[in-house]
């Protein structure tokens, strides 16, 4: 998925691709001059034509091969749980060991990573690290999975991204709206794109991943014209030599004239971290910086606000300071497109490293030294907690910042399911409180938590509340928490009623009049259902039913439709009702015996299976009647479907008839519970569910992820 | 042309007949209505109860974002002392049904709305007592919801066969209870009965429509019992069909009567009660 970038105006963007495309034109100009006296015009063009498709085809040839679409289940958790989606995206090739990089916005919270190569093979991988504050990731292929193909892997080479100059010709590849092995072309718009605010200010603390995650704070982005759009994420953007010099990572929503990649050089070397160590390690010092361009300063930095108990402040370093110098080099940022330099400089030095810095304050020269802490990341580990209703993350020291907070000991409450146990609580839980103890049991991170969460759903019987402790805006409150597993339930039983088995229509005076005598108003049956005792009684499609006993129907309009049904439950189960109805301009009377109703749809008893995120139901006697399915036709019909659940992989559909799983016959609700039972029990690699999709037979393979 | 000023005599003998005219349609005299009010909340109040549950939604026929719960609280009649309470089958996630039927067959649309974890507040209290949905009148609009009386406790329950009717212009009154944060305080609502209609059964309508009133008992200014307050939903086949949003626009004036409340007869109450002991009976006998 590519990111979308929203803007505040267009005009001012709009002015400057149109400068772009000026510029743009005039080097065009002029390098017909100087190739001058050369072909003529019409073979000049078809001349650079043939070139331009000879680069283009080279170039693609060069990293094509070693195109992966990402497909994979990523998690979200929203509203106080889990939801899980599909996703997909792009990435490279770029060891022979078949590790591939990416976009960490694609791999964020994933798992079932599947990867398709150029040539058609699909291969599972794993992750091998992620580093959201670049937005790269790194995966991993299976490379045994080849089989006889040979683990041989085309692979790409990352280019010098500092070589490219505006105007470059650039291919985007990858799998836009998740079609795989697609390439554009375009020119470089920018090689230094930072989103700077009307202000000219860079920010990097403005541009965030999922749950205040920061990102692009090292990143000048390569802004180009090759058309890329969702899906397009953590595909290459390839310069005429077939190197990889961008990984592309934002776009506007609907494609268009811009997309952004982040440059190869600082792709590469994150990448060679990933893979050496799994993570990407930095230093940090506790300090924004903001370019001197309006601030009236001539030289250095401006130091624009300083972490509370970081390096820099215990250096002594405050907000207003200048900094002239770092390890005796004079500094000066005049322009927020150099913030990122300043910040990766400083992030790269080891971590515990002694940075001289040199500071103007109130005019006067001022040296300390600042030694480096380890750069920590933004967002903790997310979980949610189903038995009672919430998610909740590990607080990492910018959540604890943000969120006023003395320590990280805790966790902090990240979303409440309504209706559940947290939501319900007594004083209910929020949204951001911090949890500080469950029966009295202290928490210091969500391994605690988790453990105290499990300890108390195994528990058999479950008490009736859990005693927690939680913090709100510094104040310690207790609450008392019913934990309470999902339940699975069938639907409200309801009163049953009289029935005729039979379909009407207003037979209205109209059209009793145009098709014969008026007295035949009423209600003119249009289906006889088989299987019921109307069937077994006199009634035909086609007999006009103007009165039930002794009462006559009138019924005044087409919408009037629910007044037979209406009349017939008035009475009683059982019970023989006379039918005076007209056949043919002749006047009947026929008897029939009154049925309980048959049970609805959405009164069918369920079965809801959590491993395969599959709830099911019987078959009503309206599911044949609607599907003209006789009694031969059997099954359980599926109802609710999690897309990314093992079912949904699948691609087993709401609506579809599951007839057959394995060998497995399913008839009925209890042989499909049977069926999932010896299913566990077998625990097969794959299944095969034979459906019924509206009038087509369809075979569904299903691949669980059995755990022990 | 201006008329000539009638006699005293003749202005007398009009506003009286103004007078008979009118006095039907008007509510009670005003100078009861203090006493009446009290003594419907003296009488009638310790029956009604608050149900307090957890609506289960699904919509669209997935999981994810379409799955959502929520806590909701509606009024009861407690209508056994042993604890079987009567309630609005809309209140209870019965309105999806209606909108189902709205939508009519809009491609890709389900909901389902199910409660769980249902619990039965008497009065002021909130202490909570646990039920379950027992039986359910999807056509009446009725849902029955039995306390788990596990200590055979006896509650004060309204007669549903001591009932009588009313007529066109006659007051009625309601009594329900303020939210929590008004400690469930009793409050009088009174209306005015506007019409009897039979189609789709007998059902008397008021004036100002009693929407706010659904599942509470009515009962006439003299503290007679009349019926309850349902929704009556149009049946399946009652329905505009496909789904379309413009039809749908252009019936709006149709749907205030859709939503409107109506107040069900006492004797179709007892009728359809009988038959929710029933079907509760043969559940627990399953």
């Amino acid at each position: 998925m590519v990111r979308t970038l929203r803007y505040h105006a267009t005009s001012p963007l709009r002015c400057l691709a149109t400068l772009l495309t000026v510029v743009a034109c005039a080097g065009g100009s002029i390098g017909y001059a100087q190739s001058e006296p050369g072909p003529a015009p019409q073979n000049r063009t078809d001349a650079l034509r043939a070139d331009m498709r000879r680069l283009i085809e080279e170039a693609k040839g060069e990293v094509y091969p070693a195109l992966v679409h990402i497909t994979l289940v990523s998690s979200t958790y929203y509203g106080g749980k889990e939801i899980r989606h599909r996703r997909a995206g792009s990435g490279t090739i770029i060891t022979p060991q078949g590790h591939v990089l990416t976009n960490q916005h694609v791999t964020d919270n994933g798992r079932r990573f599947r990867c398709t190569l150029a040539d058609k093979r699909e291969l599972s991988a794993e992750l091998v690290g992620e580093d959201p504050l670049t937005d790269l990731a790194v995966l991993k292929l299976d490379l045994a999975e080849t089989g006889d193909l040979g683990p041989n892997v085309s692979v790409a080479t990352i280019g010098d991204s500092s070589r490219l100059l505006v105007g470059d010709h650039v291919l985007a590849m990858g799998s836009p709206w998740a079609l795989s092995r697609s390439v554009t072309s375009g020119i470089v718009s920018n090689t230094e794109r930072v989103f700077a605010g009307w202000a000219g200010e860079h920010d990097p603390d403005e541009m965030r991943l999922a749950q205040g995650q920061r990102t692009g704070l090292y990143t000048r982005w390569i802004q180009h014209d090759a058309a890329i759009n969702p899906g397009n994420s953590g595909g290459p953007l390839v310069n005429l030599k077939g190197e990889v010099i961008g990984v592309n990572e934002l776009g506007r929503l609907w494609g268009g004239d811009m997309g952004f990649a982040i440059p190869g050089n600082l792709a590469k070397e994150v990448a060679e971290a990933l893979i050496r160590d799994g993570v990407v390690a930095r230093s940090w010092i506790g300090v924004s910086f903001k370019a001197i361009e309006r601030t009236g300063l001539e030289r250095g930095v401006l130091v624009d606000s300083i972490v509370q108990d970081s390096p820099a402040d215990r250096a002594g370093i405050v907000p207003g300071d200048v900094v002239v110098a770092l390890d005796g080099e004079a500094l000066t940022i005049r322009y927020p497109e150099e913030i990122p330099l300043l910040l990766k400089r400083v992030a790269d030095y080891a971590i515990g490293s002694s940075i001289a810095v040199t500071c103007e304050r109130d005019g006067a020269v001022r040296e300390t030294v600042v030694t480096t802490a380890k750069l920590e990341k933004d967002k903790g580990e997310e979980l949610a907690f189903h038995g009672w209703g919430m998610t909740a993350l590990d607080i990492t020291p910018m959540a604890a910042r943000e969120h006023l907070l003395d320590t990280t000991a805790g966790v902090l409450v990240s979303g409440v399911r309504s209706g559940r146990g947290a939501a319900l609580a007594k004083p209910p839980l929020s949204k951001n409180d911090v949890v500080k103890s469950i029966e009295t049991r202290p928490i210091s991170d969500l391994s605690d938590f988790t453990d105290a969460y499990e300890s108390v759903m195994a528990s058999d019987p479950l008490p009736e509340y859990v005693l927690v402790e939680f913090e709100r805006q510094g104040k310690i409150y207790l609450t008392l928490l019913e934990p309470k597993p999902e339940e699975d339930r069938d639907p409200p039983p309801e009163i049953a009623k009289a029935w005729v088995g039979v379909a009407v229509q207003p037979f209205l005076k109209d059209l009793a009049e145009r098709m014969g005598p008026e007295e035949a108003a009423g209600f003119r049956i249009t289906q006889v259902y088989p299987r019921t005792k109307a069937a077994q009684s006199d009634l035909k499609v086609g007999d006009v039913v103007t009165h039930l006993n002794d009462r006559r129907f009138k019924p005044r309009r087409p919408e009037d439709g629910g007044m037979f049904q209406r009349e017939v439950r008035r009475l009683d189960i059982d019970d023989t009702a006379t039918l005076t109805i007209v056949r043919e301009g002749q006047q009947l009377k026929t008897q029939v015996v009154l049925e309980r109703t048959r049970i609805r749809p959405d009164e069918a008893k369920r079965d809801r299976n959590r491993d395969f995120e599959l709830t099911v139901r019987e078959l009503t006697f309206f599911d044949r009647v609607d599907n003209r399915w006789g009694d031969d036709v059997k099954g359980v019909i599926a109802i609710h479907v999690e897309s990314a659940g093992w079912a949904g992989l699948g691609g087993i559909r709401p609506g579809d008839l599951i007839q057959r799983i394995d060998d497995l016959e399913i008839s009925d609700l209890a042989s499909y519970r049977e069926a999932m039972r010896t299913i566990d029990k077998r625990r097969p690699e794959r299944i095969v569910f034979g459906l019924l999709r509206g009038v087509r037979t369809r075979f569904q393979y299903v691949e669980p992820e059995w755990t022990p | 042309m201006t008329k000539p000023v009638q006699s005293g005599r003749r202005i007398h003998l009009t506003a009286a007949a103004i007078a008979l005219v009118l006095f039907p349609l008007l509510p009670v005299a005003s100078a009861d209505d203090g006493a009446s009010y009290q003594r419907l909340i003296d009488s009638r109040a310790d029956v009604i109860v608050t149900v307090r549950f957890v609506l289960n939604m699904k919509m669209g026929g997935a999981g994810g974002f379409g799955d959502q719960e929520t806590e909701s609280e509606i009024p009861g009649v407690m209508i056994d002392p042993d604890g079987l309470v009567l309630c609005s089958n809309t209140q209870f996630g019965g309105i999806t049904g209606m909108i189902k039927r709205m939508m009519g067959s809009m491609p890709g649309f389900d909901l389902t709305a199910e409660p769980s974890d249902i619990k039965v507040l008497i009065g002021a209290e909130e202490n909570e007592l646990d039920a379950e949905l027992v039986a359910r009148d999807v056509e009446l609009d009725l849902a029955w919801v039995q306390i788990k009386n596990d200590e055979k406790a006896k509650y004060k329950a309204l007669d549903l066969a001591d009932s009588t009717e009313v007529k066109i212009g006659q007051q009625i009154m309601a009594v329900r209870r303020l939210g929590k944060y008004f400690d469930r305080h009793p409050e009088v609502h009174t209306d005015t009965i506007s019409a009897q209609v039979e189609r789709p059964r007998k059902l008397w309508m008021t004036q100002y429509g009693l929407s706010a009133s659904y599942g509470l008992p009515v009962f006439t200014s003299d503290n007679k019992f009349v019926g309850i307050v349902v929704l009556q939903a149009p049946d399946d086949d009652e329905g505009p069909g496909e789904f379309n949003p413009f039809a749908m626009m252009g019936s709006m004036s149709n749907m205030q009567d859709m939503f409107r409340g109506a107040i069900l007869p006492a004797p179709k109450l007892v009728k359809a009660t009988k038959r929710a002991r029933e079907l509760a009976k043969s559940q627990d006998e399953d």
